[in-house]
């Protein structure tokens, strides 16, 4: 194969921004958008702002609402974004930024930052996997779910609920009164 | 008493280095040496616990992309030669060294190791090595589970769902195929977990992964036996996690057994240290010095001054490093059991490549090990991970952490600097790919061909080991020619799908070279692709 033959494209003509979470504190996003969409977004936004304002990503947090802009240049296209917050769903968008005004052009797809501690919520199910498992939301769980999902919805597994893992002695409900820790 | 289980699992897997088109290429060497040094040990040492009826347990994953060149015949037959050649050097090796009586010991090892792999291979396994792989399988020791087709690094594919999907669905595919079940568990290429992933294995009744120790200890909720039992994602997904404890004793080449001083050192190899003229014909054509596998140092110290290696003194260590490593299991299994009033289970994945290539000893290790654990002891139990399941299927219901075993323990290693412009490409490659199944429901004849081909080639391109190779600084030109040529190769399709102007010849001719996955389906690609559709 020559070299000719090993040629990848710079750009497939498409308009999209892809975003991947990398670890907890990185993310990295992709981008190209079409000529005829970038002629659109700057006959939309008209070409005074568009030539005054600058390339910028705006990086939003849609875990704890809040976002922040990093101003790039027009030659970008990829980004490595430092962030602070592990374990929050990120959204990013490439636009156009002067002063305090943002103007969208293209949205990324979201991404989620792994965590990067043990996790402060201390709901604690236990099931028994030789059974079909009931649907659960673990997000949502709270006392009366734990009950009501797996003692009325779960048939005769075994469930167990543990109240707080950093107390010394545990609450423990389940379907047919057996202990988890003897 | 029994306080613990041991789970041994050892992930079996090579990119896919089949090149057909060149008689000597230097890549398919990684195949060869990895069946003389690391496959044929390690199923003699399997073969010999179960005719010697000494009961162990151990877990083997295997990439499709491993089955396909191991199923090759191409392959067996190069590799055939490739022993030949091993044989012809050695016994050179025996003449050039017979005034040096230790050097000369050791040459006669390497001669007759290679004459017993040639034997083995072609007069006890019949070239067939998944055939005896299997066979453990059917004895109840040994559990197999599958691979991804092409070991691609699932994580970054997050925006790609049928990416996964094929990744996953082809490997439960070719696992049917050669081990005729279907498997409960799934080897994640690097053990790289998101959560999208887990629908995915759901959906081709997947029971459990493995992911690193981190993608269960942050798990949320917080699991409350740490590592040491396995926790089931609300999807019905047991996940286990990696002992870091035993790891480290593996693994670590500064720390760790391997790192030893008796045993051999992997860098000094004759191919480096002897006359060009002489070692020509064994080393690269274009004469690129490159390792030949006949090393005869062992690692000594940090310097450059090796001592010859001593086959026999080798063994002695690696039998006490076994000692050392299950008297640790115990010590582990004891306290932790004391802690939680329950059996924990250590799980142990290793590269299979490990034992043998790069840690010679790895595979008698292995086997002392295997071997002290049944016979001087009864706290620890070995215990395949399905067989840890069946005993114990009450578990914690939580949902694992994003994660890998890479460096940094995420995906940094297949996603940086060196290596990031593939995914532009890949990406793109992907939903061409589901644009082109989901156009195509039906299709015959050369069309059919070229839809297959289009697929072969966006999986092996795919291949985490390329994004790895480049950013390990290692035969850097090797992964990008790769990748870009199996994306140049598909893009070239693809083209000539929509154009309606498929290049017969040039399809037959890649398909013969790039033959992975005959039976592939590539609406597996498609949207509307469901289990059902695919026979």
């Amino acid at each position: 194969m020559s070299v000719r033959d090993n040629y990848l494209p710079l750009r497939y003509n498409d308009s999209k921004m892809v975003l991947i979470a990398i670890d907890p504190y990185n993310i990295y996003t992709y981008w190209e958008i079409k000529k005829e969409d970038l002629k659109t977004h700057m006959n939309n936004i008209g070409e005074d702002f568009w030539n005054k304002s600058v390339p910028a990503l705006k990086v939003t947090n849609l875990s704890k609402n809040h976002s922040f802009l990093i101003n790039i240049n027009d030659n970008a296209s990829d980004w490595y974004i430092h962030v602070k917050e592990p374990g929050s769903l990120y959204k990013a968008e490439l636009g156009r930024h002067i002063n305090n005004s943002f103007i969208c052009v293209i949205g990324s797809n979201c991404a989620l930052t792994p965590n990067n501690t043990v996790s402060k919520n201390n709901h604690v199910i236990f099931a028994d996997c030789s059974q079909p498992l009931p649907q659960i939301n673990l997000d949502n769980v709270t006392y009366s779910t734990v009950l009501y999902n797996f003692i009325y919805g779960l048939g005769s597994s075994e469930i167990y609920y543990r109240d707080s893992v950093s107390k010394e002695s545990f609450l423990i409900y389940g379907y047919n009164g057996y202990s988890f820790y003897s | 008493m029994f306080k613990g289980y041991l789970s041994l699992i050892l992930n079996m897997h090579l990119p896919f280095v089949r090149h057909p088109e060149n008689d000597s290429m230097f890549e398919e060497k990684w195949l060869f040496e990895a069946i003389s040094e690391s496959y044929i040990p390690l199923i003699g040492v399997f073969g010999n616990l179960i005719n010697e009826k000494i009961n162990f347990r151990l877990t083997i994953s295997m990439t499709p992309s491993l089955i396909s060149m191991l199923n090759d015949e191409l392959l067996q037959k190069r590799y055939k030669r490739y022993l030949e050649s091993m044989i012809e050097l050695t016994e050179k090796e025996v003449i050039r060294t017979k005034y040096d009586i230790r050097l000369n010991e050791l040459a006669k090892f390497y001669n007759r190791k290679y004459k017993e792999d040639y034997h083995k291979y072609v007069g006890v396994y019949k070239c067939d090595l998944i055939g005896t792989i299997k066979s453990f399988q059917e004895s109840g020791t040994v559990e197999i589970i599958a691979g991804a087709a092409t070991h691609g690094f699932l994580p970054v594919y997050e925006t790609c769902p049928k990416v996964i999907d094929a990744q996953v669905g082809i490997g439960v595919k070719t696992f049917l195929e050669y081990f005729q079940k279907n498997p409960k568990g799934i080897w994640l290429p690097e053990c790289g977990y998101v959560p999208v992933i887990e629908k995915v294995l759901g959906r081709y009744g997947i029971k459990f992964i493995v992911i690193e120790s981190h993608g269960l200890l942050y798990a949320n909720p917080r699991p409350v036996y740490s590592l040491y039992r396995p926790i089931v994602t609300p999807n019905g997904i047991v996940a286990f996690g990696r002992d870091t404890e035993s790891a480290k004793e593996v693994w670590s080449a500064e720390t760790g057994y391997p790192g030893d001083r008796d045993y051999r050192d992997f860098y000094r190899d004759i191919g480096y240290d002897l006359d060009f003229g002489y070692i020509k014909n064994y080393i690269s054509r274009d004469g690129q010095r490159v390792n030949t596998g006949i090393k005869y140092h062992r690692i000594t110290g940090k310097t450059n001054e090796k001592k010859l290696y001593n086959p026999e003194g080798a063994v002695k260590k690696a039998g006490m490093h076994a000692t050392d490593f299950m008297n640790r299991r115990i010590k582990q299994a004891e306290y932790i059991f004391d802690k939680i009033k329950k059996r924990p289970v250590m799980v142990c994945p290793f590269d299979a490549e490990l034992f043998g290539h790069w840690w010679y000893e790895g595979p008698v290790w292995l086997d002392f090990l295997l071997r002290k654990l049944y016979f001087e002891q009864d706290t620890i139990r070995t215990a395949t991970l399905s067989e840890y399941l069946e005993e114990n299927p009450v578990m914690q219901i939580s949902n694992p952490n994003p994660s890998s075993w890479g460096c940094n323990g995420y995906s940094e290693y297949w996603l940086n600097g060196s290596n990031d412009w593939i995914y532009r490409h890949l990406h793109k490659a992907s939903e061409r790919m589901t644009e082109l199944a989901d156009s195509h429901p039906g299709s015959s004849g050369i069309t059919r061909k070229a839809l297959n081909q289009a697929a072969r080639e966006l999986l092996l391109a795919q291949s985490s080991d390329w994004a790895f190779i480049m950013k390990s600084g290692t035969m850097v030109q090797y992964a990008i020619k790769r990748t870009k040529e199996h994306l140049n190769n598909f893009t070239k399709i693809y083209n000539s799908i929509k154009e309606c102007n498929i290049d017969e010849s040039w399809l037959n001719s890649l398909e013969q070279k790039n033959n992975i996955f005959p039976k592939i389906d590539y609406r597996i690609f498609s949207s509307f692709f469901n289990i059902g559709n695919i026979g």
